[in-house]
């Protein structure tokens, strides 16, 4: 869904569901990060996006693991 | 010897490194095709941009049948009125100067603003329609929104002038006070100038490239301890509807 929405819905609600995504599936976030530059990064441009995935897999995995782990609740 | 398990310290752990390198090797795979093939994903992608907008479009379709087709039968008789003023204003037409928009090759928007996040449209244009890198992309109105920022052969990418930290040169008023725009994103724009600068709310913004209008003054800031007035400019154009655009055939 967060994947389609890339290409239909405002990009702030490609963030959230995205974020949302992120704690089942860590990953996801940099993967996302790496699409949105590859369809919308103009030359020149830095690749924020992609950053900003990079960044946040981080603590996505750790929520994704206390999540798996039961250490907090969704 | 008894080992105390932590469920704390198993978090910290990864099991296997492999699927982290596929992961890496992945990625740096798309990185690759992205910097070789900078429309590969566009191209890939761009049915899935024409299947929302079937979605969209039978929605509307599907919701009164029997008020469209009053409509259709109002819109015949208005659409024969009209073309007979047509006819008319054609022959009017060749003795009026033309508008940068005339000279321009008309596309359509693929994608554009809050869908894209850089303040970009996708054009569905590129190097085989004529377009190239750093011509003005007019509205339908021959308004200015931005520059090609790349073309591939089949799509490209504009980069409105709106776009977050892009500077712009212009200027202001009947007088023609010089002025940089910076972009703030979401179609706004800001200026700085002289506190004592004659500029005042309603001015009209122009780009200096076409001597376009494509703006006004809607607030002024002034601080007296400031030497410089803060200018927001709302363009006239909304880059949240556009659904075409006119990219000039000539550079500026």
């Amino acid at each position: 869904m967060s994947a389609c929405s890339l290409f239909w819905f405002p990009f702030p609600y490609t963030v959230m569901l995205t974020a949302v995504a992120g704690l089942f599936f860590p990953p996801w976030l940099l993967i996302m990060g790496v699409f949105a530059d590859a369809l919308y990064l103009p030359q020149g441009t830095f690749p924020f996006m992609s950053l900003c995935g990079a960044l946040l897999t981080v603590p996505a995995i750790f929520a994704h693991r206390f999540l798996k782990a039961r250490l907090i609740t969704a | 010897m008894k080992m105390q398990f932590s469920r704390r310290n198993r978090i910290f752990l990864f099991r296997s490194w492999r699927p982290l390198l596929l992961f890496v090797g992945v990625l740096l795979l798309l990185l690759v095709v992205r910097l070789s093939f900078p429309n590969f994903f566009l191209y890939v992608t761009s049915p899935i941009y024409s299947l929302g907008r079937v979605f969209s479009e039978t929605a509307g379709y599907m919701e009164n049948a029997k008020l469209l087709r009053e409509q259709v039968t109002q819109l015949s008789e208005e659409r024969d009125a009209l073309l007979e003023e047509n006819v008319r204003l054609k022959d009017e037409l060749s003795s009026l100067e033309a508008l940068p928009s005339d000279e321009g090759i008309v596309v359509r928007v693929e994608a554009r603003p809050p869908v894209t996040p850089y303040d970009v449209l996708i054009i569905s244009a590129g190097t085989d329609a004529g377009i190239e890198t750093g011509r003005i992309v007019y509205s339908r109105g021959g308004t200015p929104v931005g520059t090609i920022a790349d073309a591939g052969k089949h799509f490209s990418r504009v980069s409105l002038f709106s776009s977050y930290g892009v500077s712009t040169e212009g200027w202001i008023g009947e007088d023609a006070y010089p002025v940089t725009f910076i972009g703030e994103g979401a179609g706004a724009f800001v200026a700085k100038v002289p506190r004592e600068a004659t500029i005042e709310e309603g001015d009209i913004a122009y780009i200096s490239s076409r001597a376009s209008a494509f703006g006004s003054v809607v607030k002024i800031h002034k601080d007296a301890s400031m030497p410089e007035a803060i200018l927001e400019i709302r363009p006239y154009i909304n880059p949240f509807s556009l659904l075409s655009v006119s990219v000039a055939r000539n550079a500026p």
